[in-house]
């Protein structure tokens, strides 16, 4: 009976141990294997692994990229224009016995990886005017971010540290400088509807002064050609009359005209004092006679 | 006795539960554990299958068997499905939305702000690569396409980002996203880049936008109206212009018919004249008088005398009446 309990209690305790010094590495993992607190091995493929029950123990770290946000901050520009950059770096750990050595923990890592990026972006941001920073066709953001990283990776090399990339994620104005740009973008705005207005008004005024000048010319010459064709009549006319009464026909002709000439003349109650040798005494005088 | 008794009893009634119990409990936990063991996957997914810890198969749509627990995992990856990332914007469904001005305002290349919500869609090309290669792949994804997003507007006008320059802007976004994710390797593949919606900052800003909409309208407006002018100006002035000519022509015809009246008639009485001369002339000449001498008195004025200078001529209807 003892025996049987005492056997379980040693498969029991075997299988623990078998347990215990077993271990499995997850794909994207590093593991390293520490004895006494030194790391003697590192396991960086994935797979089932032995260690020493109770003397190892094991140190989990990922074998992956890491995206780590920095918290946004203010930057001066090489002309002391104030910007906000907000940036994003993917890092990963390239060798974690180094990287457990000098930082051990990812949130330390986090905080130099901070530090690193603040400094160099400060410093790389000091040397460029603020326009160049934000259209990257003038200068090169995308060059930009590369010193950014270079530097970055530099600095973090000795950490067991690769630095994949360092980017720009946000650049914009600080907030007390938006409204400023508010208001220009409105005068702006203002300014070309205004243009629209005046050339608008221009346009239209243009087509109604031609409009005029051509109503004008329409009539003048019309009213030319009318007195030309009145003209036509009146010559017509005199040279018809003047056809009709020549030769011998002119004095009875005078004649007729100066008794309408009288007709006309002597209508209604008039006194009329003739000289003896009027044309119209004359005939009074054929009378008398 | 009695106690040996109960005893003995005791056990041949207990002996058989507990290996009863034992084996239901074995049976139980291994049903489980087998069908436990079975796993299916959709159209839109594949079954990436790790053996302790590391990926050993990668299964597509059906049902699977795996070890289990400990031995072998299961993680399944929707590699099918077009995902939709928002940036600048949440879809609340329902038609509802909510911004998120954090990530929709930029600054243009001419020194403007924008809002730009826009969307990525994108699928994972390589679950492995997906799982395993990065943490957070899809905060990689936001992040890298907000900064291929500032970067193209930072170098577009802001009258491009409004208007004409959307379809250029998001191919661009686009590509520098896809070189992003090529350095990055994080088994995700970007299909397209779709900007939703991009509008002036705030709502003066908008009002100012909308105001130079409207400054183009009365532009046109204005051209119409002056247009509108000429065509019923023009025509007006033809019409008058017209009727001065007509006018015109009337006059001088009329005129002329006025001279050839005056001479048909000049030439019947001619005709008479020359025929009768002293009688015509003398008729004429009464009638003529006739009608005018009524109402007048008349002088003659008499230079060869001295004595009598104005002949009194007095009118023949008085002389009858005095």
């Amino acid at each position: 009976m003892i025996k049987k309990i005492l056997a379980g209690c040693v498969l029991v305790f075997a299988l623990i141990i078998l347990l215990s010094s077993m271990f499995i590495v997850t794909e994207g993992e590093y593991v390293c294997i520490r004895r006494f607190g030194k790391i003697i091995d590192t396991k960086d493929s994935a797979g089932l692994y032995f260690k020493m029950p109770f003397v190892d123990s094991k140190l989990t770290l990922p074998n992956k990229k890491i995206l780590y946000n920095l918290p946004a901050s203010n930057v001066l520009t090489k002309d002391k224009k104030d910007m906000v950059i907000d940036n994003y770096i993917i890092w990963y750990i390239s060798d974690p016995v180094e990287f457990v050595k000098s930082i051990g923990y990812i949130s330390e890592a986090e905080r130099r990886i901070d530090a690193a990026v603040y400094n160099t972006v400060k410093n790389t941001m000091g040397t460029l005017e603020q326009n160049s920073i934000i259209n990257e066709k003038l200068s090169g953001r995308g060059e930009f971010d590369k010193i950014v990283t270079d530097e970055v990776a530099r600095q973090l090399s000795g950490y067991g540290i690769t630095v994949y990339d360092v980017k720009i994620k946000k650049l914009d104005l600080p907030i007390e400088n938006e409204e400023t740009v508010y208001q220009r973008m409105i005068s702006e705005r203002e300014k070309i509807a205004e243009q629209y207005r005046a050339e608008g008004e221009y346009e239209a005024n243009k087509i109604k002064n031609e409009v005029d000048k051509q109503v004008n010319i329409i009539i003048s010459e019309a009213k030319a050609s009318a007195q030309e064709l009145i003209g036509e009549g009146e010559a017509e006319y005199i040279k018809i009359l003047s056809e009709a009464y020549s030769g011998e026909k002119k004095e009875f002709y005078e004649y007729i005209k100066t008794l309408e000439a009288m007709k006309a003349s002597l209508k209604g109650e008039k006194t009329l004092i003739l000289p003896l040798d009027s044309p119209i005494t004359k005939y009074f005088k054929d009378i008398d006679n | 006795m009695e106690v040996i008794n109960v005893g003995g009893n005791f056990k041949k009634v207990a002996k058989p539960p507990i290996k009863l119990i034992v084996g239901v409990i074995a049976l139980i936990a291994f049903a489980l554990l087998f069908f436990n063991s079975f796993y299916t996957v959709t159209d839109q997914e594949q079954a990436v299958v790790l053996t302790f810890g590391k990926v050993t198969n990668i299964e597509g749509a059906g049902i699977h068997f795996k070890l289990p627990r400990p031995i072998q995992s299961v993680v399944k990856v929707p590699v099918q499905m077009t995902q939709k990332l928002e940036l600048g914007y949440r879809d609340q469904g329902n038609g509802n939305y909510i911004t998120v001005d954090e990530e929709s305002k930029m600054i243009t290349g001419d020194f403007n702000i924008v809002k730009i919500d826009f969307f990525i869609e994108w699928k994972v090309s390589d679950p492995k690569k997906y799982l395993f290669n990065s943490e957070d792949p899809k905060g990689i994804l936001r992040d890298s396409s907000l900064s291929a997003a500032r970067s193209v507007v930072g170098s577009t006008s802001i009258d491009d980002v409004l208007t004409s320059g959307k379809i250029a802007i998001e191919n661009e976004i686009k590509e520098k996203l896809i070189a992003y994710l090529d350095i990055y390797d994080i088994g995700i593949q970007v299909l397209d880049v779709k900007i939703q919606d991009s509008e002036p900052p705030t709502e003066e800003v908008k009002q100012a936008f909308k105001n130079v909409e409207n400054a183009k309208q009365s532009k046109e407006t204005a051209m119409n109206e002056a247009n509108k002018y000429k065509n019923t100006e023009i025509p007006k002035a033809q019409a008058e212009a017209d009727r001065i000519l007509r006018n015109a022509e009337s006059q001088k015809q009329t005129k002329i018919n006025e001279a050839k009246g005056e001479v048909a008639k000049f030439l019947k009485m001619y005709e008479e004249y020359k025929n009768f001369e002293d009688i015509t002339k003398t008729r004429l000449y009464l009638e003529t008088m006739e009608e005018i001498l009524p109402d007048i008195t008349v002088y003659i004025e008499d230079d060869s005398s001295s004595v009598q200078k104005i002949v009194p001529l007095k009118p023949f209807n008085s002389e009858g009446g005095e």
